[in-house]
């Protein structure tokens, strides 16, 4: 195995670093191109793994490409697919509409094909080059490198490229650091000659980076049909684009439209419904939304000072340089996560505004739930209000939206004395602890506020009233409240935005997952069993960490980019550690290492209770410690598993690696979009660890009838 | 099974799904998926037999829109609310209305039709149409099997205008003309008690129940939703020219017209369209009928198109009233001087709005209270 081997940990290294920054931006692109939420990035995710999983397959039974060849290839084809993906876009979707999940997965399916194949494969074929001899070894040295390529490709995505380069210079970056590094360490598949042509031409890629801005600014007008592109930018939050209409300026992050400007009923509607109800607001706090217009509304109380909150400190540069949000001394633009800092700070308000999208992610919906509410209300003066909005308004609403609107309106019931629904273009909910009152118009007047929207002319306070006691009288009675630990608006605002497209289809997938899973279980065990149930546990604990972590600790990017990387060094060091005594391989150990799995995912919800009153740092630490430990046990598996596999071969590698992925696409899809809005955290972890129990079960079971010891066939 | 045959599995039905989305995405996007219910499952209560089906071998022609659905035992059309019961069709929406309000008549909008009064209205789940941007999909894209509804027969509609103080009962929200029956007898009704009846639809209805509706209507907003035929059948999979013969029947009969034309950025919004519209407009009689360019605000699954930028619906408005159109409106921009409407020859404001209320009628009698011109419209 040493022979070579440092050629293919170069491979490896390559692989694992491509396919991580391909799989971020190529997630970014697809939600940016069907303007979707967590079914979407689940079901991308999914493809992703499956296909892969597909590749590792195949890559056990096709053996004539090699290494180098391959790694030229992914290196080139992620550029066409992005160009293929922007341009047909508005071809195969109505422009300016949302792409159905059919669409996207079949979008997906095809145009992922051509780079999660190709990868999956070259990773058999690497580790298959490592020599037959000692499986285990090989599969672990992959494993091993393979991730330390991921969290190096990770690392400096996130930290570095993404701040500052575009999609189409970081791809071309990606690919000439791979042609530099295959045509010396491999010297195939090109001559010496064509080798120096191909550096040449590298170094001219790297140089002309610029035209790959004008490719990046090219592609994305091209998805702006009949609006002019006058910013975009990639941030690590997303890309943020600016469009101009005639006057009016469009402002978009990941191609999903946050606001436009002279929208003046939402402006008007997202400020005087709440400032109303105080007497005199002197300090507010304007969480999101705030360079949208909203913030000359505020002005026209007697406000001292408004703090404006933003997660993504672009979105306060954008906002800078296209409107004058902040031109008004009163205003203090804020970066911050809301969350964290209503934790941190002392500061008392008469009116926090929450201007958010639905909640259709666990991420905005920690704004909608019962601690964001008593935190909000522990920074409220006497008389202070607190407003959210859901969902556009309806002459009629469904199931999901009255759920939704009861949800909430529960939620809120239990922090505040008074909580009150204005029907305006959103639905309004007001909370407060003193009294609220509906009669706006006639609040307008009283203060001579000068308004073209919400005034008399418009709202009649009568039928205003009429409308919301009519919508209170009609939610439905006592339902459970919406908190970080289950999510409950977001199972409900997922299904409401499936309804879109007919059916819902959550039902469907859990159906046809928990079947697959099935399938494979009776048809790979024993250790295809334990691989399966190690994937999904791993990527399962993996999404049930970072909600829980948003959930304690607010969504910072670089905390959660952090915990990705962590949980990505756990697999190296476990597949690492575990290679290095094959030689004790026994499916008992593999079961072990199951059930030690099950164990950390049960204790979990513990954890998370433990953390609630423990300082951010700590906690932080526990968390990062849980999450290595859990990837180090899941990535220890990987090497026993290839050890115990009865075949022989490279099929010995392929075959795990694939079901691992499989199991973790089936743990990602349903943990994130269908286990924690359903059912909760606490829920999830102990599914993952009853599936890593079954793993262990079924591992154990099949091992008792065809070798009672447990030990390694010799 | 091996895992060659499993990947061979995988692979086919992998197969099977691109190749059906493939045949969907080719067959256009003219019609989306209808949900067939279970073929003997009864109509449900106050279901009433439907007007305008037409019994043919095996199975029911409807004949009231021009999607002309041919209905088996146990077919649905695809307003969602016409059943086909062995073999009769029944209108499922007769009673059944979803939502129930008072809005003002300018809501609607209406601007020249009994100004300043209150329109009680109404709406039955289900419509013909599949508007990506539709308000109220909730509604319109659900069956009245799948709404929760209140018992209201014609009767009770007129005591709940009555005892609300409507001048008007609104067929609205939903396509009025999908719960065709339900309207037809609610308006009867509602005129023996002296209350006029409104419709405001897209207008994708055919002739002949258009004429025989139009005994009973008084004033009708009509959604022209676009003057291209593609548009009509990517944005919401209906068909141009049976718009337009809606708007020159419901002329013909005396119904008094508006109509609403939203302006969609990168769809409506070219202002060669809309003066070609403009002109078929007045070239077909309807120069007096108000027309309101509205405001598109993102919807439904249209949400990723921004707003429409005022200076557009300005530019459609001038380009409206070069073309002859006589009373141009601009909607959904509140403040807006266009809601005011302006005598046609001395350009002096006879009516001044601002959002639903009228803040000043200078009009007497139905003229110009400055140079007596009539403006057109029922006051």
């Amino acid at each position: 195995m040493e022979t070579g081997s440092w050629k293919i940990r170069v491979a490896l290294l390559l692989l694992g670093a491509n396919a991580t920054a391909v799989q971020v931006l190529f997630l970014r692109e697809f939600i940016s191109a069907s303007y979707g939420n967590e079914l979407v990035i689940g079901i991308v995710l999914a493809c992703w793994m499956v296909l892969t999983g597909l590749g590792a397959f195949l890559g056990g039974r096709i053996r004539k490409l090699s290494p180098a060849t391959l790694l030229v290839f992914l290196a080139v084809v992620p550029s066409l697919l992005v160009i293929l993906l922007r341009a047909l876009r508005n071809v195969v979707v109505v422009a300016g509409s949302m792409a159905g999940l059919g669409d996207v997965s079949v979008a997906a399916l095809l145009l992922l094909s051509p780079f999660c194949i190709v990868s999956g494969y070259t990773f058999i074929r690497c580790a298959a080059a490592l020599g037959p001899g000692q499986a285990g070894k090989a599969g672990a040295f992959a494993y091993t490198w393979e991730s330390v390529g991921s969290i190096a490709g990770g690392l400096v995505f996130n930290v570095l490229l993404v701040r500052i380069f575009d999609i189409f210079q970081i791809l071309a970056l990606l690919a000439t650091t791979t042609l530099l590094l295959v045509v010396p360490v491999f010297r195939e598949p090109l001559s010496a000659r064509k080798a120096r042509t191909l550096l040449l031409v590298a170094v001219i890629v790297i140089c002309a980076g610029v035209e790959f801005s004008a490719l990046d600014r090219w592609t994305t007008a091209m998805t702006y049909p009949g609006q002019e592109l006058v910013y975009s930018k990639g941030t690590p939050y997303g890309t943020l684009t600016v469009t101009r209409q005639q006057e009016q300026l469009n402002f978009y992050e990941d191609h999903a439209l946050m606001f436009s400007t002279g929208d003046v009923v939402a402006n008007e509607e997202n400020v005087h419904y709440a400032l109303l109800q105080h007497p005199s607001p002197t300090r507010v706090l304007l969480i999101g939304g705030g360079i949208a217009g909203i913030t000359r509304e505020v002005l026209k109380y007697p406000v001292e000072h408004v703090d404006y909150l933003e997660q993504n400190p672009w979105i306060l540069e954008v906002g800078q340089r296209f409107t004058a949000a902040f031109t008004d001394s009163r205003m203090t633009p804020i970066h911050a996560d809301a969350r964290m800092y209503l934790r941190t700070t002392d500061v008392r308000y008469d009116a926090v505004l929450v201007n958010l999208p639905d909640p259709s992610t666990v991420q905005v919906n920690r704004y909608y739930t019962l601690e964001f509410f008593q935190e909000a209300k522990q920074h409220l003066r006497n008389g202070g209000v607190v407003a959210v909005a859901l969902l556009p308004f309806a002459e009629y609403r469904g199931d999901e939206s009255r759920l939704m609107q009861s949800t909430v309106y529960a939620t809120l019931r239990r922090v505040f004395s008074n909580v009150l629904i204005v029907p305006g273009s959103r639905y309004y909910f007001l909370a407060s602890d003193t009294v609220l009152d509906i009669h706006v118009t006639r609040l307008v007047e009283r203060r001579n506020i000068a308004n073209l929207y919400v005034n008399s002319y418009y709202i009649d306070d009568t039928m205003l009233a009429a409308r919301s006691a009519a919508l209170t009288a009609g939610l439905p009675a006592d339902p459970p409240p919406n908190t970080d630990d289950h999510p409950v608006c977001t199972a409900l605002q997922l299904s409401y935005w499936s309804r879109y497209f007919g059916t819902d289809p959550i039902p469907w997938i859990t159906a046809g997952v928990i079947l697959s899973a099935a399938l494979l279980f009776w048809q790979f065990r024993p250790v295809g069993s334990a691989i399966l149930a190690s994937g999904f546990a791993a990527s399962s604990s993996e999404i049930v960490l970072l909600t829980a972590f948003q959930a304690l600790y607010g969504s910072l990017y670089e905390m959660t980019g952090m915990l990705i990387t962590t949980f990505m060094a756990g697999l190296a060091l476990g597949a690492h550690l575990s290679g290095k005594n094959l030689n004790r391989a026994s499916f008992f150990r593999l079961a072990f290492l199951e059930i030690a799995v099950a164990v950390i995912c049960i204790l979990l919800p513990l954890l998370f209770t433990g953390l609630r009153d423990l300082a951010s740092t700590g906690g932080t630490g526990i968390v990062l410690v849980a999450t290595l430990l859990i990837a180090a046990l899941t990535g220890a598996e990987f090497p026993l598993a290839v050890a115990l596999k009865s075949t022989t071969g490279t099929d010995q590698v392929s075959s795990p690696y694939g079901l691992d992925l499989l199991g973790s696409a089936a743990g990602a899809l349903l943990t994130g979009i269908y286990v924690i809005p359903a059912v909760g955290i606490a829920q999830a972890s102990y599914i993952s660890a009853a599936v890593s129990a079954a793993g262990a079960s079924i591992c154990l079971l099949g091992v008792r009838r065809s070798n009672p010891t447990g030990a390694l066939p010799s | 099974m091996t895992k060659r045959e499993f990947l061979k599995y995988a692979g086919a039905t992998a197969g099977c799904v691109v190749c059906t989305k493939a045949l969907e995405m080719l067959s256009g996007t003219f019609m989306t998926a209808i949900p067939v219910y279970a073929a003997q499952e009864a109509p449900g209560k106050w279901s009433k037999p439907a007007l305008y089906c037409s019994p043919q071998p095996g199975f029911v022609q409807c004949l009231k829109c021009p999607h002309g659905c041919a209905l088996a035992p146990g077919d649905v059309g695809i307003c969602r609310n016409r059943v086909n019961y062995k073999g009769t069709v029944y209108s499922i929406a007769y009673g059944n209305p979803c939502a129930v309000h008072v809005d003002p008549i300018e809501k609607k909008p209406l601007f020249h039709f009994l100004p300043s009064t209150r329109a009680f209205s109404i709406a039955v789940a289900g419509c013909n149409l599949r508007c990506l941007n539709c308000q109220n999909w909730e509604i319109s894209q659900s069956s009245p099997r799948e709404t929760q509804n209140m018992d209201m027969m014609p009767q009770s509609v007129v005591e709940g205008a009555l005892q609300s103080r409507c001048a008007t009962i609104a067929y609205t929200y939903s396509e009025p003309t999908t719960f065709y029956e339900y309207t037809l007898d609610t308006a009867a009704e509602a005129h023996k008690s002296k209350v006029l009846n409104v419709l405001k639809s897209s207008g994708y209805i055919n002739e002949e129940p258009l004429r025989n509706l139009c005994k009973v209507i008084d004033a009708a907003n009509i959604d022209l939703k676009a003057f291209d035929d593609e548009v009509y059948r990517k944005l919401n999979s209906a068909r141009l020219a049976p718009v337009l013969n809606t708007l020159k029947v419901l002329k013909q009969e005396g119904v008094w017209l508006e109509i609403t034309n939203l302006v969609i950025p990168t769809w409506t919004d070219n202002l060669n369209t809309i003066k070609k519209m403009c002109d078929w407009l007045c070239e077909s009689g309807l120069q007096e009928c108000p027309l309101h360019f509205s405001r598109f605000v993102p919807l439904y699954k249209l949400t990723q198109l921004p707003m429409t930028p005022v200076s557009v619906l300005e530019s459609a408005r001038e380009i409206a009233m070069k073309a002859g159109m006589r009373y141009v409106y601009i909607g959904n921009v509140p403040g807006h001087e266009a809601e005011n409407t302006i005598c046609p020859k001395c350009g002096k404001t006879v009516v001044e709005r601002k959002g639903f209320t009228v803040v000043e009628n200078r009009l007497k009698e139905g003229k110009c209270g400055y140079c007596g011109t009539g403006v057109a419209g029922v006051w």
